[in-house]
């Protein structure tokens, strides 16, 4: 069990101006251990510049950031032309946090193990895969437990199974009393690691009203629509062309389905409702 | 710091963007100093010059052998802005110094030390030179000047300015009095003096503006 929350990092009416744009227009975040914040928003939002700010990496022109927690961050591109590789990277990466050398290098084997890094550790980064770039990136946020991990779009170019590692990595620094905060673009993603959602638009946070998942039913049979939009999980009815497409929550998937069957209904297409940026 | 100088050197010597200032040094010692009729002072005068050219393109090629995104990474590591630009100068300056050393053993192969006073002088100069390169090109790096075509304009005229204008008695009188074959202490002591203030002041003001930079 991690220990009671307790404030990491404030950020209190940021806001962020450039010359042709201003990005964030008063935005209030607290982060507190023990909590892995997701936070959504279109392309251009302002996610990247909320990071920043978050991670210590930027001032914002008005409001404050206050807190000091150790920081792991990882952009969302890593790295752009960085020629060494991994391993001496990573070894920079920990004698620069005032790691030991020795653990180190058992620390940067055990991440890049973890997150199955197939690029050869001595592969100049720069001829990475953008996938096994992301490895590095996430691996030297991870280097020295920091108390606060920033992660910009982390998942985008991971591979299946590195993107189960990250989120269950994400769930063990909650559990250790760490936090978390990242963004993403998919709402449904950003709310199965986060332990809560925000979303960023127009300059504002504001956070994401927690809804039970859904799913997509198309059926084709003798069952009338308006029977079915008067059955208790079924949150909307469509007729299709080819049959009658149902949204319903996830946890009346399987009795949906097995009095469709039941009625003689033909199941066209079951698919998971991802929820827009 | 230590750790942070180390990373930024292994990130220039990766880079490989050290090569031309070393290149165009070492080409300045062959052509100019290696006359051994004309004597190891004079000799200083045009090696610790150069140095000061030299030293400013070295600062402002290892600034840009981190892209905007790693250095960011290499901040959260470091933990904060000023601590970057801290190993980046003091990395800059270790190169630095190397040439100087090497201008100094290569004045003795050619010239010979008439007294254990010339190789002290010279060295001095080279590392006062080398400071006040670092310090006065600094502000011109990609830390500050975001347009990449304007750096080496501005950090040149400044440096040659340094260098040529005698109102800016910064390293201009210990030059001149090296060119005539004395060594001046008192001058040296300005030069030296120019070169740890310049740094010590100029590296926090130079972070500051950084982080400034994108308000």
């Amino acid at each position: 069990m991690h220990p009671p929350e307790v404030e990491l990092l404030r950020l209190a009416q940021v806001s962020k101006r450039y010359r042709s744009a201003r990005p964030l227009r008063g935005a209030d975040l607290v982060i507190g251990t023990g909590e892995a914040v997701g936070v959504v928003g279109a392309n251009g939002s302002g996610k990247s510049t909320l990071l920043r700010l978050a991670a210590r990496l930027s001032r914002p022109s008005g409001g404050a950031v206050r807190g000091d927690p150790t920081t792991g961050y990882v952009p969302d591109r890593f790295p752009a032309q960085q020629r060494m590789g991994a391993r001496e990277y990573l070894r920079h990466a920990g004698r620069m946090r005032g790691l030991p050398a020795a653990e180190t290098e058992q620390r940067a084997a055990h991440w890049l193990d973890r997150f199955w890094f197939a690029g050869g550790v001595d592969t100049p980064m720069r001829r990475l895969s953008k996938g096994n770039a992301q490895k590095v990136g996430l691996a030297q946020a991870l280097l020295a437990d920091p108390e606060l991990l920033v992660l910009d779009e982390p998942w985008s170019g991971l591979d299946g199974p590195a993107r189960d590692v990250l989120a269950e990595v994400v769930a063990e620094r909650v559990e250790e009393g760490a936090a978390v905060l990242f963004t993403e673009h998919q709402a449904g993603y950003a709310r199965t690691a986060a332990t809560r959602s925000l979303r960023l638009a127009d300059g504002v946070l504001t956070e994401v009203a927690e809804r039970p998942p859904e799913v997509r039913i198309v059926l084709d049979g003798p069952v009338p629509p308006e029977r079915w939009a008067q059955r208790e999980g079924v949150r909307r009815v469509r007729p299709e062309p080819d049959g009658t497409e149902l949204v319903v929550e996830v946890a009346q998937r399987e009795p949906v389905l097995a009095e469709a069957i039941d009625a003689g209904c033909a199941v066209l297409a079951v698919q998971e409702v991802e929820e827009p940026a | 710091m230590r750790a942070a100088v180390q990373y930024q050197l292994a990130v220039f010597r990766r880079s490989q963007r050290y090569v031309p200032p070393a290149l165009a040094y070492l080409a300045v010692l062959a052509v100019f100093t290696s006359d051994p009729g004309g004597g190891a002072l004079p000799g200083f005068a045009v090696s610790a010059g150069a140095l000061l050219l030299v030293a400013g393109w070295m600062v402002i090629a290892l600034v840009d052998a981190e892209d905007p995104v790693q250095r960011a990474v290499t901040v959260s590591h470091l933990g904060s802005l000023r601590r970057l630009v801290t190993g980046q100068v003091l990395a800059a300056a270790a190169c630095a110094a190397v040439a100087a050393v090497v201008a100094v053993v290569w004045s003795i192969a050619v010239h010979g030390a008439a007294s254990w006073q010339e190789p002290v002088i010279g060295l001095l100069a080279h590392l006062a030179c080398a400071g006040v390169g670092v310090a006065v090109a600094l502000p011109c790096s990609a830390l500050v000047v975001q347009r990449e075509g304007l750096r080496p304009v501005l950090a040149a005229s400044l440096l040659i300015a340094v260098l040529l204008v005698e109102r800016l008695p910064l390293v201009h009188p210990l030059l001149r009095a090296l060119t005539a074959g004395t060594a001046s202490w008192p001058a040296l002591g300005l030069a030296l003096l120019a070169a740890a203030v310049l740094l010590g002041a100029g590296t926090p003001l130079v972070a500051a503006a950084a982080a400034r930079r994108d308000q």
